[in-house]
């Protein structure tokens, strides 16, 4: 049976592993450390480059790269950002990445500050997480309190500061122009790219937005080495990744394994699929494609899934129960995404309302004929990057994919005129 | 012209505290709307002009922000707040049990009883899916709300138990198969 890597969640079982105290005691910020005093910020890029270590909220681009493509000669101040807004269904590893370690944290946005030349870094944390608000307030405190942030950091000329954030719900706010927009004062809503964040970001100057889990790895990465990074994971997907797995599963929770594990064994690890059986699952957070079992072999890295058919997206399993209605389950999905779509762009506003409609009268037995052609013609209507973000592609996701593996439950609903799973029960909108 | 304020002076004095962290003023107003709003219990037309006087923005574009983001309430939720997730995690796992549970024990959804004591909301993943059905009240995660664990949370709160102590009891149990035996 595989076992778990512990890299970025090393400190979870420690005692009050949140404190500067713990945290120092197990080797923190000794990655910062070196990079101000034996480094040049262009040196901790290109350890970050070579390690090969990559996003982690779900785009996947290379943390490193994104480093390199702040402009070294902007007169404008460069910020570095935290997008700590985890809000995709079944995510919750960088909340508990945030509870349990979030001195690691500033750590690692203190190793990419001195990197790209910045003196401010924001944790935009979402609103709802009253714990990880707490505990990354009092780190912050406690950080300031002995010159880890603030002027002269260390003695070593290098200063910069940190500013804790609240969203106040709203999912989109974790696309990281979006983030930006809320961050400056405004609705959440996504700008057109380009301009991108690294060039024109907060407040239209070069920013780095990176999610907790890149940012906590990046400051081991700093530390340890690229080298060290790559003894986990593939060739392609380098290191470790957190994995929140959830559903119909006997025990649920965070398991961190090296890129490259497969679906089964992570599932194994959370005391495999609980006695309903398995329908389907979601790889990465509802928004990403779902698989049926025979995809359970798929590994969990940004190559293995897009071959099995998915996208590795937030590295988080949800278990769909045999009991489960698939028409149910997406048309649930979907009102989430019409809740959620801010309502720029036309594809997603008029998009994400019409799939939740058309699904809902399919489910509860009035579905007309003609209708599942004409859920994929609004789906495929809303994917293929015509909006300004991607979550009008997150909705599509989940529809797309049942269609192609449980067309048969659509169409005996539409033949039935029900679902022919349960009486009817309304959920609460 | 003055108005009567119904911000306290600590809410201006920290308002000026949280503004100065930032380069541009403006990025406090989430954070100003989050104080007022603990404070006078929800966002009402007061606090937008207030809030919008003080960063000298427009009520229309306050409330236009203020509306956007699902923790801000525009009318007065209950004191103790249930927000249930029914998102796909826990709704697989029992969460439309519980919606039932709610609506029977406090009344429809976004309506605070006639005591003000309770409203519950549906809200969207909390990123505690591993507490499937997961919940909070006023912010403060409650893991394995099954409709059992719901009829004795919101009879506590209406008998006027403390919170604390009925989180602790609810948090005692350590899974799903656990909350629902006991």
């Amino acid at each position: 049976m595989v076992e778990e890597v512990l890299v970025v969640l090393k400190r979870r079982e420690l005692p009050e592993s949140w404190t500067l105290r713990t945290f120092l005691d197990t080797g923190g910020y000794q990655g910062l450390r070196k990079a101000l005093t034996e480094m040049t910020p262009q040196e901790v890029i290109e350890v970050v480059q070579g390690s090969g270590l990559r996003g982690r909220g779900g785009a996947g681009m290379g943390t490193g790269l994104k480093w390199s493509l702040i402009p070294k000669d902007s007169p404008k101040d460069r910020y570095v950002v935290c997008n700590g807004d985890e809000g995709e269904p079944g995510a919750f590893h960088d909340r508990e990445l945030m509870e349990v370690d979030p001195h690691a944290l500033i750590e690692g946005m203190l190793c990419s500050a001195y990197a790209v030349g910045a003196k401010h870094c924001f944790i935009y944390c979402r609103g709802e997480f009253i714990l990880a608000h707490e505990r990354l307030a009092a780190a912050i405190k406690e950080a300031y309190d002995n010159n880890y942030l603030g002027d002269n950091i260390l003695g070593t000329g290098f200063s910069c500061d940190m500013v804790l954030h609240r969203g106040a719900g709203a999912y989109i706010c974790g696309e990281e122009t979006a983030l930006l927009e809320s961050l400056e004062g405004y609705r959440g809503m996504p700008r057109p790219r380009p301009p991108f964040p690294v060039t024109e970001g907060l407040y239209a100057s070069p920013t780095v937005v990176n999610n907790v889990q890149s940012l906590q790895a990046a400051g081991q990465v700093v530390l340890n080495g690229a080298d060290w990074y790559r003894r986990w994971g593939t060739e392609k997907s380098p290191g470790t990744l957190v994995c929140s797995v959830s559903g119909a599963v006997n025990a649920p929770r965070n398991v961190e394994v090296p890129l490259g594990t497969t679906v089964q064994e992570v599932l194994e690890l959370c005391g495999g699929i609980d006695d309903r059986g398995l329908k389907a699952f979601a790889p990465g957070g509802w928004s990403t494609p779902m698989l049926p079992p025979d995809k359970l072999d798929a590994t969990m890295d940004y190559e293995g899934m897009i071959a099995a058919g998915s996208v590795l997206g937030a590295s988080s399993i949800i278990a769909v129960p045999n009991d489960m209605c698939i028409v149910r389950a997406v048309w649930r999905g979907s009102k989430f995404y019409s809740h959620e779509s801010c309502g720029k762009c036309t594809p997603c506003r008029e998009g994400t309302y019409w799939v939740e409609h058309i699904l809902e009268r399919i489910e509860h037995g009035h579905g007309h004929p003609g209708d599942l052609e004409r859920l994929e013609k609004v789906n495929n209507g809303m994917s293929g990057f015509k909006s300004l973000c991607a979550l009008a592609e997150f909705a599509a996701g989940p529809v797309g994919s049942s269609i192609i593996h449980f067309r048969h439950e659509y169409e005996e609903h539409i033949r039935l005129g029900a679902c022919p799973m349960r009486t009817e029960t309304a959920i609460a909108s | 012209m003055t108005q009567t304020r119904v911000l306290s002076e600590a809410f201006y004095t920290r308002a000026q505290e949280i503004i100065a962290r930032y380069p541009v003023a403006r990025s406090a107003l989430i954070m100003l709307l989050h104080e007022a709003q603990d404070e006078i219990g929800y966002v009402n037309d007061d606090v937008i002009r207030e809030v919008g006087r003080v960063l000298h923005l427009t009520p229309a574009d306050v409330e236009g922000v203020a509306t956007f983001y699902t923790m801000f309430k525009r009318k007065h939720p209950g004191k103790f707040l249930i927000s249930l997730c029914t998102n796909l995690s826990c709704t697989i796992n029992g969460a439309d049990e519980t919606v039932d549970a709610l609506r029977d024990a406090i009344g429809p959804p976004d309506e605070a009883t006639a005591d003000g004591v309770c409203s519950w909301e549906s809200v969207e993943c909390l990123a505690t899916c591993h507490w499937a059905v997961a919940a909070q009240v006023n912010y403060l995660d409650v893991p394995f709300l099954t409709p059992d664990r719901a009829r004795k949370l919101v009879d506590g709160l209406k008998a006027g138990r403390e919170l604390d102590a009925l989180l602790a009891e609810l948090r005692a149990a350590k899974s799903l198969s656990e909350a629902r035996g006991g």
